[in-house]
């Protein structure tokens, strides 16, 4: 085995199954920049003598209650699916894990404190806490996205300070601090890449619930505001129309295939960031 | 012979297959008889500790165990599950290096002593508890009904490897496996642990199989002396004819490189390099890479054979002469 | 003028030895009963010196307060009271540069080679780390050159700096750790059981390396250990200690050949010896039970709850005696005669 440059991406895409899944990330990307492109139909385009129709060669996903074509809406409403679960998990992962870090390893009286207000933030019920804020931001999108960011704090917080915690016990990080390195250069070089395994696991997940959060949010108006589509919303919509089964079946199928390929390329970056998973995954190829 | 003791034959261990195949155990065999300490020394990975957890059926599917593991006639590797447990605990005791993970956390003591003699021995809960009472005495815990109730993580661990001796002598076994029992511990705990042994063993008569990778400790308990590396025994002896006259070069390597109290040298006749990876072994003698010697043609083409090199002493080496 | 340099530690007055340390006293936190809150006297008036070069063998079971003594001298822990000295300054007063600078003096080894790299770094990143938090040299080239002289120095390829800890030996570890130690250019290097978790024959190549890189750097030691043999093979003085306490302190010939602290002699014939015909002959001293708890140790000698030789007088102060020329014993019946007879008797 030879000593050669590492490069995640690299290492990422010479395993086929994250290879995969980022390709059906770049996919996701690709429709939720060119959407409007794309699609063959516009998304409020009605058509009421053509409601509800079942996939066909004209409407390959069907259509909904007004005679909207569902696969257009699919396609349209990648833009803001995306944009609302990203954006919300990327605050959540910033100041949870920052939050985490720091209190994990300084512990005191910032760890008591900031503990208990996650603690507090976590028991509230999402409903309430993004109520609180459209009261402030008034709803929309970006209501959507500070809330569903707001509420998942806590479980990146959690997940790191616990191993952090851990962490600041090891010795290597003790041999850190015996050469007199500061604690924000430990942090930053000793502990955060340690963390980024349950961080990354914790990332797909939440990438997952922030879909379905936006969804239940725009369903009580205070989110996407209709008649703008995404994923959620049209799986909303289409659980009152049981025959119509395509109008919740492929927004549901949407953000199945999202959740599986943003997992398979975290699952992907935890083992190529880890040198131990890595020459252990190299081992196994060369034979 | 009339009391058991316990022998090996030809053991063999695989764990994983194919080309990640690590041939951890190669046709190890020893005896040890009743009354009698066989010493097994040896570094990590030399296959020590898996000769005997192999042999009690203690290693869990994956391993392909070979070989015979002889207890009073009966051979441990052709019996049942149900068998096997019949007779772990009853006539083969055991005591781990780690008392702390040994030990169940949420039993107390007297818990953790009585289940092997109420499931073995057929005892009621008070009379366990007064053998369980019996046997922290002798075991050396000091005010034992007060221990009796008391939880691993109350005790030092010199206190819980002391319970987990009496646990492994709770049923009077015919044999006790020791698997550095006194590593994790302190050296003045470590002196009353091998007292107490050589005490029960005096009493009892069992037999006692001691892994150590320290010769010293096996020193001044065992009779016989195995010596193992790479998966294979290099050496085997008196304990005094491998102190006084070591064969094979490894364990003269061992014996020299250790500092020994009192008698200062300037350096440590250090081994180089590490021991062999048990995926990719070499195809001559195992020690061949680091060995000081290599006095033979054959060394790195052939492996050598264990072959008589005096009374009772036996040598794995094409060698066995001083160079 | 010239003076000859004196052959023990402190003994010249001329001479200062590199590190001085003196009445530390290193306590944390116990549990608290009520509003009574407990204390752990992990290391209790702890003072010795280690002059320039040389190796003070730190040796005592577990929970004799040695690995604190390190951790404290590396600012791992902070001490409760007294001072340390390294080269004539205050170690534990210095703040902002001055302090940065004395840390950069006093490296260390730890025990197990694993833990303590980072498995997320190479050897080289690990090795060069010091240099790139002390700001040494300049530029990553050329302290990546650095740090293959480093590699070379403890015996490894200079390839080894693009391994992942996972990659290396257990030997092959701790001789990373040695190489990450030496990058700043330490006078002091702190060896906490630097050698226990090795296979024998590599606790063997280890003791070697350490002493010739003595040798040729002119390092000084503070080797912490359980080991009594591989103590005394490395150390030109030896401290004991037992529940934080010092018990005994001289040169290592001294110590070894006539121990005159019960708890050394003790100690000393715990230590099996290779010689199975030796080893069968020997009279042992068994302590009885175990160590008091560091939470409410002994009044007077703490180790008299175990000691053979105990008086009641033990109960009372325990004075500093002087057993030879740079041999104290901190015992009230030192230089009475300590025969193994008459130990024997205190046994049985």
């Amino acid at each position: 085995m030879s000593a050669r440059p590492f490069s995640a991406w690299s290492h990422l895409l010479r395993r086929p199954v994250s290879a995969a899944g980022l390709g059906v990330v770049v996919l996701l990307l690709t429709l939720a920049l060119l959407g409007p492109q794309l699609a063959p139909y516009g998304p409020n385009a009605v058509d009421v003598t053509r409601a509800l129709q079942p996939p066909s060669m004209e409407h390959w996903f069907g259509t909904d209650d007004l005679g909207r074509d569902v696969l257009s809406r699919v396609v349209l409403a990648a833009r803001v699916s995306l944009q609302v679960s990203l954006i919300s998990v990327s605050i959540a992962l910033v100041v949870g894990v920052v939050l985490g870090l720091v209190v994990g390893y300084f512990r005191g009286w910032a760890d008591t404190v900031i503990m208990r207000v996650v603690d507090v933030v976590f028991a509230f019920p999402i409903m309430l806490l993004a109520i609180a804020i459209v009261a402030v931001l008034g709803p929309g999108v970006t209501t959507a996205t500070v809330a569903i960011g707001v509420v998942y704090v806590p479980v990146f917080a959690r997940v790191t300070r616990a191993s952090a915690l851990a962490l600041r016990e090891e010795p290597y990080v003790r041999a850190a601090a015996a050469i007199g390195a500061g604690p924000l250069r430990i942090i930053r070089a000793h502990v955060l890449p340690n963390v980024s395994a349950p961080v990354i696991v914790q990332t797909s997940l939440s990438l997952a619930f922030a879909i379905l959060s936006e969804a239940a949010l725009s369903f009580l108006g205070l989110g996407v505001q209709p008649p703008q589509p995404s994923w959620g919303r049209m799986l909303f919509d289409g659980k009152g129309f049981t025959d119509a089964w395509w109008m919740s079946v492929f927004p549901g199928l949407a953000i199945f295939v999202t959740v599986l390929a943003f997992n398979l390329v975290g699952d992907g970056l935890r083992d190529v960031l880890d040198p131990r998973r890595r020459s252990a995954m190299e081992s196994r190829r060369d034979r | 012979m009339n009391a058991p003791g316990f022998a090996v034959r030809d053991l063999t261990v695989v764990l994983g297959r194919g080309k990640r195949a690590a041939r951890v155990v190669r046709g190890v065999s020893w005896s040890v008889e009743a009354g009698a300490t066989l010493g097994v020394v040896g570094e990590s990975g030399s296959g020590k500790s898996m000769t005997v957890l192999a042999s009690a059926g203690l290693l869990p599917p994956p391993a392909a165990v070979t070989g015979s593991a002889l207890l009073g006639g009966r051979d441990l590797l052709k019996l049942s599950r149900r068998e096997l447990e019949g007779i772990r605990g009853r006539r083969l005791g055991f005591v781990f290096q780690d008392p702390m993970t040994s030990l169940n956390p949420l039993l107390t003591v007297e818990r953790q002593i009585t289940e092997g003699i109420e499931e073995h021995l057929g005892a009621t809960r008070r009379a366990a508890r007064d053998s369980a009472r019996v046997l922290l005495e002798t075991v050396g815990i000091p005010d034992p009904d007060r221990r009796l109730d008391a939880y691993p993580h109350q005790l030092s661990g010199g206190m819980r490897q002391r319970v987990m001796i009496a646990i492994a002598l709770s049923c009077g076994p015919d044999v006790l496996i020791a698997d550095e029992p006194t590593t994790a511990l302190d050296v003045t705990t470590q002196a009353q642990i091998l007292d107490l042994v050589r005490e029960r063993q005096e009493r009892t008569g069992m037999a006692v199989v001691w892994i150590s990778h320290d010769l010293a400790v096996v020193g001044g308990l065992a009779d016989d002396v195995v010596v193992m590396y790479g998966g294979q025994v290099v050496e085997q002896a008196p304990v005094e004819t491998l102190h006084s006259a070591p064969a094979h070069p490894y364990t003269r390597g061992l014996l020299g490189a250790r500092p020994v109290l009192g008698r200062r040298r300037d350096q440590l006749t250090a081994i180089p390099g590490t021991p062999p990876d048990p995926r990719a072994l070499p195809s001559g003698c195992v020690f061949f890479d680091r060995c000081p010697v290599k006095g033979d043609p054959r060394c790195e083409t052939q492996v050598p054979d264990l072959v008589e090199v005096g009374r009772r002493h036996f040598a794995r080496t094409f060698c066995p002469e001083d160079q | 003028m010239r003076s000859e340099p004196g052959p023990g530690t402190g003994q010249d007055a001329q001479s200062v030895p590199l590190l001085d340390v003196r009445n530390l006293c290193v306590r944390f936190p116990g549990p608290r009963e009520g509003r009574h809150r407990s204390w752990v006297h992990a290391v209790e008036d702890v003072s010795f010196a280690v002059d320039r070069g040389q190796t003070l063998g730190l040796v005592g079971e577990s929970g004799s307060g040695k690995s604190t003594i390190g951790n404290a001298l590396t600012r791992l822990v902070p001490p409760t009271s007294g001072t340390v000295h390294l080269d004539g300054q205050d170690v534990l007063a210095a703040r902002g540069a001055p302090a940065r600078e004395l840390r950069r003096r006093i490296a260390m080894v730890f025990q197990d080679p694993y833990a303590s790299l980072d498995p997320r770094r190479t050897a080289g990143a690990t090795v060069r780390e010091p240099m790139d938090v002390h700001r040494m040299l300049s530029g990553r080239a050329e302290r990546n050159r650095r740090v293959a002289e480093l590699l070379d120095l403890v015996g490894l390829v200079r390839e080894t700096a693009a391994r992942y800890p996972h990659e290396l030996s257990g030997g092959q570890r701790q001789r990373v750790s040695i190489a990450r130690a030496l990058a700043a250019d330490p006078d002091l290097v702190v060896l906490d059981e630097a050698t226990a978790s090795l296979d024998v024959s590599v606790q063997a190549q280890i003791m070697n390396l350490l002493r010739e890189l003595q040798g040729e750097l002119g390092l000084t030691y503070l080797f912490v250990s359980h080991d009594l043999a591989a103590v005394e093979h490395m150390s030109h003085h030896v401290v004991v200690m037992y529940l934080g306490r010092l018990m005994e302190t001289g040169t290592t010939d001294h110590l070894y050949t006539r121990p005159a602290h019960p708890y050394t002699q003790a100690l000393m014939s715990a230590v099996p010896d290779p010689d199975p015909a030796t080893e069968r002959n020997r009279e042992r001293i068994l302590l009885g039970g175990d160590p008091p708890s560091p939470l409410d140790p002994p009044s007077g000698c703490v180790f008299r709850t175990r000691c053979p030789l105990a008086v009641d007088e033990c109960a009372g102060p325990v004075p500093q005696t002087t057993v030879s020329a740079n041999h104290f014993a901190w015992c009230i019946r030192t230089g009475e005669s300590l025969s193994p007879e008459r130990l024997r008797r205190f046994v049985h």
